[in-house]
This record gives C-alpha cells, structure tokens and sequence, in this order.
C-alpha cells in the first residue's frame, strides 16, 4: 500500500526559496487570528497556538475527515509546567490555579485537537527526545498501513520558554540544543493521492553508525537533508546535493518539511522528481524517511 | 498471513503494595491497600493528603535497580526494578528486544528541586535537567538494560502504558517487533500532588472508587512492565505462556482537557475497538479491571460507558482502591494484576466498598474472590481525553 503527504505546514526558523533551506535567527510567530477563534487562544502557551495553527492549516483545504491525531514533542509544554511549578514553589505548596496543569500534560495538544476537531479516533503523543517526531511519523503510515483509517494528522511541537534556555545554559550537553529549536510542523498523511500528493517512499531506523553505507547505494540524483546532531556526510562524488541543516530536538520534522518544499519545487521548476532522503537521529540510532513527488 | 497472538512471558512491578509481583498478589489476595501518609516526599501535602508511596527512598532503589551512577529520576529508578523481574522471568533474546515506555512524570521529580534552588538563586545541580524529558527513562533504560532494537516514548498521561502495551502487541501481530518490554513508570512528585490537589479531586482520606460516597482519588506511584512475545516464538524457545494479549483499543473522548464526557463517549468507543480487535463479546469478559479512580466525574462516566457496551455487567473493580492511581504507570500495573486474575482464577476488589453509585445498574464488590477468569478487559483514561482498553486472555 502505498502512503502520501498530501498537505504540509510549519512553524520554523527554516524558510524556503528557490531551492534553498534559508536559516533564520529564530520563528516568527503567524497572525494566529486568521486562523484560530480567539477565544480558544485565551490562556494557551505557544507551544498551544503553534500546534493548532499549523494542525488547522492543513485541514484547512483537506476536505476529507482525519481518522485519527498522532502528535509528538520533545520536551511537551514547558511554559505552563514551569508556570505551575513557579507558582507551587512560591506560595509553598497552598492555593493553587490549576490551568497551568491542566495544560502541562505532553499531550495537552493532542487532546486540545481531539475536542476542536471533534475527533473521537486514534489519539496518541510520542515523546521520546529527537525520536518524537519520527516516532510519530512511523505510527501515522502503520495505522494507515495496518486499515485503521485512510487519513491521519501529524503534528509535531516544541517550545523554548526563556527558563528552559536559562537552564540549558548551565548544562554541559554531549550534543549541544539548539536553543532557537522550537515550531510545530504538521502533515497530512493518507492512502489515497491528491493533487499535491508527495509519496512515503521508505522510513526506517538504521544504525547511526551505518549511515554512510545505507548512503553508498544511492543513485546520484538523489537529495539529503540532513538534520542529525553527530552525522557529517562527506562530499562524495555521489552527493552533490547536500543540506545540512542546524539541529534542535524539532529539526527533524523540519526537515521533512523541507523535503516536501524541495520535492515540489524541483518538480515544478525543472520537472525532476529525484528521492529526497530525510535524515536525522541520535548517537546510536539515525531515522530515514525517503520521500518523492508523485 | 497466519495472524499471530500475542503473549506474556515476563512481568514485573513495583508499587505501594512491595516489590514485586509475589508481593503485589500476596498484598491483593489479603486485601491489604498500600496508602499511607506521605513520609519519603518531602511535601507540605504530608500527612494531609494520603498516597500510595512506596516507602524506599531514592538511594535504596538505586541499589535495587542498579542505576547507581548519576542522579537518576525515581521514575526510572522504579521503572529499572519493574523491567529487570520481567527480563529474568521471561528472559528474551536482548539484541531483538524493543522498549516501549511510557511516562507522564518523568524527571519533574529532580526539576521541581532543581527550580526551586534555580528562582532562589542558589546553584542547582543543573546537569538533572538532562533527565526532565520523557524520552530521558527510554534511553537510560535501553542503555542499561543494552537493548538494541527500537525504542519509544509514550505519554497520553493516565493511558499512557496501556498505549505502550497496545501498540508493542500489535507491533508483534505484524511482524515488526521480535521481543517487547512494555509498560510505564511514575513517581510521586510534589509536582502532580499539587497539580491534582488544585483540580480539587484528591481524598482526604482513603480513597472509595465506585462507591455513591465516593471523595476523589489518592495518587499512587509505581511501575510495571510486560515482556511480551508472539506465541509461536515463545512456543519454539519453551517460554512460559503467562497470559495473552488479545485487544486494544484507544479513542478520545473529544470532551475536555481534565473532565470525562457525561456519557463516556471516549470510553465506550476504546471498549469497544478492544472488543472488536479481539474478536470477543461483551459476555464473554469474566472481570473488568476499571479506571476506577475514585472521583466524581470518572466513576459515573466510566460505569455508564460500561453498561452501554455490556447487558450484563461482569464483576468489576478498580484495584487503584490498593495502589492509589499511578498516573502513566496504572495501565501496566493493572496488566499485571489483571494477568494474576487470570493465573490465580481470582477477582481483585474495590476495597471499602458500601454504596453502589446512584444510577448506575451494576455495583463492585470489596473483597478479593475466586471467580473462573478468561478474559479480563482493563481500562485506562486520561487527561486529554485519551481513552485505552486492553483485553488479556488464558490461552
């Protein structure tokens, strides 16, 4: 069976141009309003707003139904659980609001979703470091590939409140954060094709370590977008197509993102439609996901 | 496709009831709870507001759990001891084993303190934030137990381990998983108690899931892991056969952040999917091991969830009367009992039980009992309205 990312949306300090993955310094935040009913907006964290911005805007021209909502975040909602926590902390344990944790939960977005979607399907949040979004990505195409639906939203959030940056200052890290690392990126992925239709090729996990072989093979038109912390691709005669982007927890869906810009654009401009691979991953284990414009 | 089945052959647990599974059973057959004052967590809430804590303290499970170096979180540290019973019960090949975690606390317990000295400006030890994510105990845990394969992160808070086991047993129905260590981990933490505390459910005094004169509920804290396996591997290598995973089931409520629909809609919706997946009849569930956790809103959700999906409601209770409820842990922790119920043909109680709830057509009953058990189906609901049903079976 066969699975695609027919709408895609992001929230990240990557923008694309005319073929290429432009960093900036940091977000920046869309009007939300144009999108999301105030009123719903009252009392969310960004990781909250971001999250339904670009969940809702690739609904927005998907006329199907969604089956279910697979979320994942790495670090979840970092600004109401410190919120509560400061709060706890300063009145010493007594008298608390409980909307912050209310909203702490990591997946206070996938439920937020469920209720404003009125999606009573297959609901689930991964949270697993620089593997939540690819985990997640990995249970939208098996729910597709196992029947439990024939559409499924993807949506991947960070947020780095001003106290996780203070902290993760202090901390020597093996692989350093990026710190700018935060935006949600959300896709739909389905069994059946549309116009804008961008084909899973492949998704897997391989060892970190066999990355360059898993490349070797490659045929030469092929792209990588490479978002792992510790993997360096060399510029091999094979790889002229390389992007190396930055790497925070998030990059990873970046990256997909990315690709699918990439696809669409090279298809467009130049009616080439090469594998695009997406890599990421930790020190151990690196995620795969090859994708093609249909 | 010969459709695989899906079977136990390791478990392991720790909660306020003790250190294992003998001593879980020992604590469930002499209707023995574990909630008590609070006495290991330092917290105002001590001796105010009771919980099911395991009275080790965090050194003493560095030494069980063998997690000696570093500051680990108490979550992983219960977590470690939990999947260790379940390895040397089961003991699965390691290089083909996957981790499938599930945590809703993670390490809040050392950023609570680190916080706390961080606005006071005193130097924390900041290098515990490393440990503050979810993905944290998966990878501490992998390592330690040098598992190879794939490993993953759930959290849906309360359903978070019933995820965990539900999406393990279907990874091994189609192939794509050899051996699994499922289930989750939660410690008690100043954190949740207070956090619930603001929600206004918490009892005062022991909790009573199910019961008309029901307060709230008592936080809990523990874990609890399955090996789990498809039957011709275990079959082929001789492994004891503890029970099967037969259904799951997860919806959403699509209710409210913290409170269930009226009707149990999510509920129904998850029983049913189980049901369906499965391949059982409603009559053909011996017990039911309920969310149960004592408040309000969930009990009579809950039970009118229940009787919409079953004509006759099977004998039903919710162990978390014994455990207090365990948060990411409680799915796998009643796995656990629930695998007991069907080793032992016995039904866990819902202690102190007096009133049936007004409304509902079924009640519970207080004191463990021997019953002929063949199915057992085990609800988990949680905020976000992230509702999960599992069903295990004797062969």
């Amino acid at each position: 069976m066969k699975t695609f990312i027919n709408h895609y949306k992001s929230i990240s300090r990557f923008t694309f141009q005319e073929g290429k993955i432009i960093e900036n310094p940091g977000i920046t935040e869309p009007e939300y309003e144009t999108i999301l009913d105030p009123r719903t907006m009252r009392r969310m964290s960004k990781i909250l707003k971001m999250g339904l911005y670009t969940s809702m805007s690739v609904l927005e021209n998907n006329s199907g139904t969604i089956d279910g909502i697979i979320c994942g975040t790495a670090l979840g909602c970092t600004s109401d659980t410190y919120s509560f926590l400061k709060n706890m902390i300063e009145r010493n344990e007594q008298l608390l609001t409980p909307t912050p944790f209310i909203q702490s939960t990591h997946n206070t977005l996938a439920g937020t979703l469920g209720i404003l979607l009125k999606n009573h399907g297959y609901n689930i949040t991964w949270s697993n470091r620089n593997f939540s979004f690819f985990d997640a990505f990995e249970d939208s195409i098996l729910q597709l590939e196992r029947g439990n639906g024939t559409s499924f939203l993807l949506t991947t959030a960070d947020e780095m409140p001003d106290i996780v940056n203070e902290i993760i200052n202090h901390i020597n890290l093996e692989i350093p954060v990026k710190l700018q690392g935060e935006g949600s990126v959300s896709f739909t992925l389905s069994s059946s094709i549309c116009p804008t239709s961008i084909e899973v090729i492949d998704y897997k996990v391989i060892s970190t370590e066999h990355i360059d072989d898993y490349l070797k093979d490659l045929n030469e038109e092929a792209h990588i977008i490479n978002t792992h912390p510790t993997f360096r691709l060399k510029p091999a005669a094979n790889h002229h197509n390389i992007l190396t982007l930055a790497w925070s927890m998030i990059d990873d869906a970046f990256g997909l993102e990315a690709g699918c810009h990439m696809t669409e654009y090279l298809a467009q401009k130049f009616g080439r439609r090469p594998l695009i691979l997406c890599l990421s991953g930790d020190r151990y284990q690196a995620s795969v996901i090859t994708i093609k414009k249909v | 496709m010969i459709r695989q089945r899906v079977v136990a052959t390791g478990m392991g647990i720790i909660s306020a009831l003790g250190n294992g599974v003998e001593a879980n059973r020992d604590a469930l057959i002499h209707n023995r709870h574990g909630i008590s004052d609070i006495s290991v967590l330092p917290t105002q809430q001590s001796g105010i507001l009771p919980a099911g804590e395991i009275k080790l303290t965090n050194h003493r499970l560095q030494s069980l759990s063998g997690l000696t170096s570093g500051n680990i979180p108490r979550t992983i540290l219960l977590s470690a001891i939990a999947i260790k019973e379940a390895l040397e019960q089961s003991k699965p090949e390691i290089k083909n084993t996957d981790l499938y975690y599930a945590t809703t606390v993670g390490g809040i317990s050392l950023s609570e303190d680190l916080i706390a000295q961080h606005l006071k400006s005193q130097e924390p030890d900041y290098d515990g934030f490393i440990y503050h994510d979810c993905g944290a105990g998966t990878a501490i845990l992998a390592n330690h137990f040098s598992l190879k394969g794939r490993r993953y992160a759930i959290s849906t808070a309360c359903s978070s381990s019933a995820n965990s086991i539900g999406r393990s047993a279907l990874d091994i129905i189609h192939g794509k998983c050899r051996y699994a260590i499922a289930g989750g981990g939660d410690a008690l933490c100043r954190f949740t108690l207070n956090g619930f505390n603001s929600l206004m459910i918490l009892d005062k005094q022991l909790c009573s899931p199910m019961d008309q004169n029901r307060r709230g509920l008592n936080l809990g804290e523990g874990a609890a892991f399955l090996v789990l396996e498809s039957e011709s591997n275990a079959l082929e290598r001789g492994a004891e056969i503890l029970a099967y995973v037969s259904g799951f089931g997860n919806a959403n409520d699509s209710h409210h952040q913290t409170a269930s629909s009226d009707d149990g809609i999510g509920a129904q919706l998850a029983m049913k999917k189980a049901l369906e997946s499965a391949a059982l009849s409603p009559d053909e569930i011996s017990y039911i091991n309920a969310h149960g956790t004592g408040t309000l809103n969930n009990d009579k959700s809950e039970g009118l969830a229940v009787q919409s999906i079953f004509d006759t409601v099977p004998p039903i209770a919710s162990t978390k009367s014994f455990t207090g409820h365990t948060l990411a842990a409680s799915g796998s922790v009643e796995a656990v009992f629930s695998i007991l119920a069907i080793q032992n043909n016995e039904i866990y109680p819902t202690l102190r039980f007096k009133n049936p709830i007004e409304g509902l057509l079924f009640s519970t009953f207080s004191s463990t009992r021997q019953h002929e058990v063949h199915h057992v189906l085990s609800n988990s609901f949680g905020f976000g309205g992230n509702c999960s049903s599992l069903i295990f079976s004797k062969k």
